[in-house]
């Protein structure tokens, strides 16, 4: 069931577009992200929906109801900001009653959902602390928290995590994901960060330029890709250009045979194209094999949980991840060769 | 090893040089204000000057009107520098070079304009309620900058926002997120103006109003010992006003930033 929907919802200022119009639903209880890099109308988007903006074009409905004319304060949607948005003055404690307070509620009631929340952030021990005694990712719980109180219809999270060190960032991205799904609150995320987007939402709108470039779930999105623009912003892909060939044959730039590719079935003869390969996909092997393409390892980078190959086939560069220690079979400077696993390798009409 | 002992030495020449250029005046004029004749000191003079009942009602005056002077202006900048911060940043020069302008056109000119502009009513023109009226625009430069430089070192659009986004209309903003957390800027803008209206000499005497500077100006013009110690006793106000806004202004709460 819709519940949150932005209809045909756009902004200008002036005569530049800053969102063409767009529509989007959440289902009740549901997680989606918007994504982009810095300029795509995410933010737009998400202020539009909390009332500091107001759209040139559509209307921002809830739960049925047309909220486009109703001021922030009036839309009962909890937001969490990039950073540092507590009031100085308050206690975390006293951040978090702040709506409460406003709403009149009594002090016993408020008391009771003050002590649900802090054991939900799991801050119980910080209660009294002010905002400068606390750490970053403390202050962005609490933040959550003060958004929560409300009981929000929606709860808006505007970057909260890119204020912070990557550890934290971790360890709150899933502590956002848990609490919103033990509240059940539907929730609008914005964040530039990939990797975020795919971890914690039920659903990833990518943006560009003001549009969106696809809407799906964050294994769609990874895996099939709609265009060009999500292929290389979301994850690592190797990318190359390549003209399509009979049944499925196509001819990379750069490479000296053909290859098959089954998503290539679908274009004419003589298409432009783009070949994505993600970097765990290739399969590599130190001794020639049938269908495999001959090529170079020129570069190692250890990276933790993979070793990443730079490996040159033809003249194009490709990366190549592997597991464990796997790597050390193929040193820098000697030969390799790369198998492409016919349905992990994505195809696209490449654009102008 | 000798330079570093002479460069010690001046050093702290100089600082008993600038202790003695400060003090000196001040304890001769306490001396003075002791003096009671021939080689008789006593406190006479303070008891004059505390008993006088024209200085408890000059004071009183100058006091009252301090306070009128300090809503007003308080009422009328806090809004002001919070949408320029807030919506027009743009505007921030232009709030700035007005709120300077008193320091540019006399007091004597202010005081023309001010009778000129205000011809009634009577209420308002006749009593030294009338002076708040230029004592606002005295203490304008004051009271702007100390409120502007507190705001700024706020995160206003978020606070705002965040504010907002809880249920809070710009009342609650203002009242319970935006005056808590510059009350040191208030307070510093609040005694600022006190000092200000305090010794404001030329609108009063001006306008013929009685007010506490032109008291101190009366009593330094015909009494010696006495006008000595009123000058100790008003010199002790604002030292005790100086030492409250220190005494507040530490310890306030620390603005933004992770720890």
């Amino acid at each position: 069931m819709r519940y949150l929907t932005a209809e045909n919802v756009s902004k200008s200022y002036g005569s530049t577009v800053a969102l063409s119009p767009i529509n989007l639903s959440l289902s009740q209880g549901e997680l989606v992200t918007l994504l982009g890099p810095s300029g795509c109308g995410k933010t737009t988007l998400l202020r539009i929906v909390a009332g500091f903006n107001a759209p040139t074009t559509g209307r921002v409905l809830l739960g049925g109801r047309d909220v486009t004319p109703l001021p922030a304060a009036k839309r009962q949607m909890g937001m969490v900001f990039q950073a540092y948005s507590l009031f100085p003055n308050l206690s975390a404690e006293d951040n978090v009653r702040f709506g409460l307070k406003v709403r009149g509620l009594s002090g016993a009631e408020s008391e009771k959902r003050l002590k649900t929340l802090f054991a939900l952030i799991g801050l119980e021990e910080a209660r009294k602390r002010y905002p400068h005694q606390l750490s970053g990712g403390q202050q962005q719980r609490v933040a959550l928290a003060r958004a929560l109180a409300i009981e929000p219809q929606v709860l808006l999270l505007d970057e909260p995590l890119s204020a912070l060190d990557a550890q934290v960032r971790l360890n709150l991205r899933d502590e956002i994901r848990r609490v919103q799904q033990e509240t059940g609150t539907t929730t609008l995320f914005v964040t530039h960060d990939q990797e975020e987007a795919l971890a914690i939402s039920d659903r990833v709108v990518v943006m560009e330029k003001g549009k969106v470039a696809q809407l799906g779930t964050p294994e769609e999105i990874y895996r099939r890709p709609a265009t060009p623009f999500v292929a290389e912003f979301v994850g690592t892909a190797n990318g190359l250009d390549a003209v399509a060939q009979e049944g499925g044959v196509i001819a990379v730039a750069g490479w000296s045979a053909p290859v098959q590719v089954e998503a290539a079935r679908t274009f004419a003869v003589g298409e432009r194209l783009r070949l994505y390969l993600r970097p765990e996909e290739l399969r590599l092997r130190s001794s020639p094999a049938d269908g495999h393409l001959s090529g170079t390892v020129t570069d190692k980078r250890f990276l933790g949980s993979v070793t990443r190959l730079s490996v040159r086939v033809g003249e194009t560069q490709l990366v190549a991840d592997l597991q464990g220690n796997e790597a050390a079979a193929y040193p820098v400077g000697e030969a390799v060769w790369v198998g492409l696993s016919p349905l992990a390798a994505h195809v696209l009409r490449a654009t102008a | 090893m000798r330079a570093s002992l002479l460069s010690r030495t001046g050093r702290g020449a100089w600082i008993v040089l600038l202790a003695l250029y400060f003090f000196v005046p001040l304890v001769a004029l306490g001396i003075y204000s002791l003096w009671a004749g021939g080689t008789r000191y006593d406190l006479s003079a303070y008891a004059q000057i505390l008993q006088d009942p024209k200085f408890h009602e000059t004071f009183r005056l100058s006091a009252v009107l301090a306070a009128e002077t300090i809503l007003i202006s308080l009422a009328l900048v806090i809004p002001a520098a919070f949408w320029v911060n807030l919506r027009a940043p743009g505007l921030r020069n232009v709030l700035g070079l007005l709120s300077v302008l008193s320091f540019v056109v006399p007091p004597i000119v202010l005081v023309g304009g001010l009778t000129s502009l205000f011809r009634g009513p009577e209420w308002f023109v006749g009593t030294p309620q009338f002076l708040v009226a230029g004592y606002v625009v005295l203490s304008l430069p004051y009271t702007y900058r100390t409120l502007d430089t507190g705001l700024r070192a706020l995160d206003l659009q978020t606070l705002s926002e965040a504010a907002q986004s809880l249920g809070a209309g710009w009342n609650t903003l203002l009242w319970r997120v935006i005056l808590p957390n510059i009350s040191s800027a208030v307070l510093g803008a609040a005694l600022l103006t006190f000092a200000i209206v305090l010794g404001e000499f030329t609108f009063a005497n001006v306008l013929l109003f009685n007010t506490f500077a032109v008291y101190i100006n009366y009593i330094g013009q015909t009494q010696g010992t006495p006008a000595a110690a009123l000058s100790l006793i008003s010199l002790g106000i604002t030292w005790l006003a100086m030492l409250g806004l220190l005494r507040f202004g530490r310890g306030r709460v620390a603005l933004g930033g992770a720890r």
